[in-house]
C-alpha cells in the first residue's frame, strides 16, 4: 500500500529554506468524523487526480495522520485551502 | 430509511417523515451557527473554519479574507438542501449532479457540527452504539447523515463514471 512519503514533490534541498519560490504545502489532517470514500472524492472532484491517487492520498491522512495534498505558489496554494474547507477538509498551509 | 437512488436526470433522494423532520431540524441548527455572531472560542466555528497557517497573525489574515466568503458558500448549499427538502412532510425529490455536490458538502458539515459538539474521537466514531450513552441518539443522526453522504458518493460515481 503506501511505502513512500505522499506527494513530497518539488521540494528543494533542506539548505534552501528561505528560497522565495520554494512552494506551500497545502495539507490535510487526519478527522475522526470524515468519511474515507467522501475524502477520497473531494481529492478527485477538486484536484482532478484518479482514483488510484486520491485514494491513497486518503489513506495516508487516515494512517499517517496527514498527507500533502497539493503544492504550488501562496495564491494557489490558499484557494485550495479554502476550497477543502469549503468541503469540510482540515486542511493548513506550510512551508515545512 | 432514506432511499438514494440514480435516475434518469440526477439523484433521486427519498426520506420518510422522521427521517425529513430529523434533517431539517439539525440543518436549522447549522444555519444558527452559520449565521450568528462567528465565535472563534466556539469548537464547532473552529472545525468548520480551521485556522490555515500554525501562525497566528497569517491564520487571522486568512481567516480576515475568506471567512466571510466561506460563511456564505455554506450557507447557500444549506438553503438548496433546505429547499430541496420543503417545508414540512416526508421528502422524495430528484437532485441534479451538481447540486447534488452541494448536499454532500451541507452534510459533512452537519456530521462535523454535530460531532465536534460531542467531541467524539474514532473510537467513539467506530463502537456499536450504546443506547444508554447519552450521546447514542446524535451518533446515531452522524451515521444516518454518513450513510445518505456513502449513497450520494456512489451515486455520483455513477453518475460520472469515476
Amino acid at each position: 500500500m503506501t511505502t513512500t512519503a505522499p506527494e513530497r514533490v518539488d521540494l528543494p534541498g533542506t539548505g534552501e529554506r528561505d528560497e522565495p519560490d520554494r512552494p506551500w504545502l497545502v495539507v490535510v489532517h487526519n478527522d475522526p468524523i470524515n468519511l474515507m470514500s467522501y475524502v477520497t472524492w473531494v481529492f478527485q472532484k477538486l484536484f482532478g487526480y484518479p482514483h488510484s491517487k486520491a485514494h491513497k492520498l486518503m489513506l495516508d491522512v487516515h494512517h499517517k495522520g496527514r498527507a500533502i495534498v497539493s503544492s504550488g505558489p501562496r495564491e494557489k496554494a490558499e484557494h485550495d485551502c479554502y476550497r477543502l474547507h469549503a468541503h469540510g477538509l482540515w486542511a493548513t498551509l506550510t512551508k515545512d | 430509511m432514506a432511499d438514494i437512488d440514480v435516475v434518469a436526470d440526477g439523484i433521486r433522494v427519498r426520506l420518510a417523515r422522521e427521517e425529513s423532520d430529523v434533517l431539517r431540524g439539525v440543518l436549522d441548527e447549522l444555519r444558527a451557527v452559520l449565521r450568528g455572531e462567528i465565535d472563534r472560542s466556539d469548537a464547532v466555528i473552529g472545525r468548520l473554519f480551521p485556522d490555515a497557517y500554525d501562525s497566528t497573525d497569517e491564520a487571522d489574515s486568512y481567516r480576515e479574507l475568506t471567512t466571510d466568503s466561506l460563511t456564505r458558500d455554506k450557507l447557500e448549499a444549506l438553503e438548496a438542501v433546505r429547499d430541496a427538502l420543503g417545508p414540512r412532510g416526508p421528502v422524495d425529490t430528484v437532485v441534479e449532479p451538481e447540486p447534488a455536490e452541494a448536499w454532500l458538502r451541507v452534510l459533512t458539515d452537519l456530521r462535523l457540527a454535530i460531532g465536534t459538539r460531542m467531541d467524539v474521537d474514532e473510537d467513539a466514531m467506530s463502537r456499536q452504539l450504546d443506547p444508554s450513552d447519552p450521546n447514542a441518539p446524535a451518533l446515531s443522526i452522524i451515521h444516518w447523515l454518513g450513510w445518505i453522504t456513502e449513497q450520494v458518493v456512489a451515486a455520483l460515481r455513477a453518475t460520472d463514471g469515476t
